[in-house]
């Protein structure tokens, strides 16, 4: 299966966030056009949505996690391609201008992130990423989505 | 902001476990103030902290801090920058099912 199948009256979204600011996303959805604009979002570079979601740094996986992770390279085209471009691949270059000092590492550029399926105030779905390049699979959430949509 | 609410929860709960019964009524005082606090600056809406505020305080120092609960409300109240420049409440766009993913960076 290489592409999500959303019932749009029933599940909103995929709403993506990445870190960064209006003029960099801009300069994204510039350079992808396939990608709606309404449904890409950044968090600013304090990362605060990123923390709230307990979502960790490259630095916090754990070695034994990071070697049961098969990475695949990215397939483009239609949804799943975007989707898995997005997840993969593509990067806003989070960090913030004038901030970087040489030497030191942004903390922006070693964000690890997650995909959830939210159904009201719970959880049905969680996938935080171990490592970068590490995504869930779409099978995974299609049946959570299919198995909420009948409910 | 959402960091604290969270701290504060969290402060909350610990108290719970580390006073027990013998702290009781001065606990209750303690937590419903707590609560009030909450509940009137960030408009709390948790029923993982009223769980844990309003139950058990003089009976039982079982705290069951709800993760899913704060974080799917921390998770809608996440104020995010949109193309044009303006922010956005995740929650004024997120339905009641919704899906949300969190993009990693190398930079």
């Amino acid at each position: 299966m290489s592409k999500l199948q959303l019932s749009s009256d029933k599940v909103s979204g995929p709403y993506f966030i990445s870190i960064g600011d209006a003029e960099k996303l801009g300069v994204f959805l510039d350079s992808n056009p396939n990608i709606p604009r309404e449904i890409v979002f950044v968090d600013s570079y304090d990362r605060s949505a990123y923390s709230s979601m307990g979502l960790g740094l490259i630095t916090d996986a754990d070695k034994e996690d990071v070697k049961k992770i098969k990475l695949t390279a990215p397939e483009m085209g239609g949804f799943g391609g975007w989707w898995k471009y997005l997840r993969n691949a593509a990067t806003l270059a989070p960090i913030e201008k004038d901030k970087t000092k040489f030497g030191s590492i942004p903390t922006g550029v070693l964000q690890l992130g997650g995909t959830y399926l939210i159904n009201g105030d719970d959880i049905v779905y969680e996938y935080k990423d171990v490592v970068p390049g590490d995504t869930p699979k779409l099978e995974d959430l299609q049946r959570e989505i299919d198995s909420l949509i009948s409910q | 902001m959402r960091v604290t609410r969270y701290a504060l929860s969290s402060i909350l709960s610990v108290g719970l476990v580390a006073l027990g019964r013998r702290e009781c009524h001065a606990l209750s005082r303690q937590v419903a103030g707590g609560r009030n606090f909450l509940s009137s600056r960030y408009s709390f809406s948790s029923s993982a902290l009223k769980a844990s505020t309003e139950q058990s305080v003089c009976s039982v120092p079982d705290v069951d801090v709800d993760d899913v609960s704060l974080k799917v409300s921390a998770l809608k109240e996440a104020i995010l920058t949109d193309h044009k420049g303006d922010a956005i409440r995740l929650g004024d766009k997120m339905g009641d099912k919704s899906i949300v993913v969190f993009l990693r960076h190398l930079g």
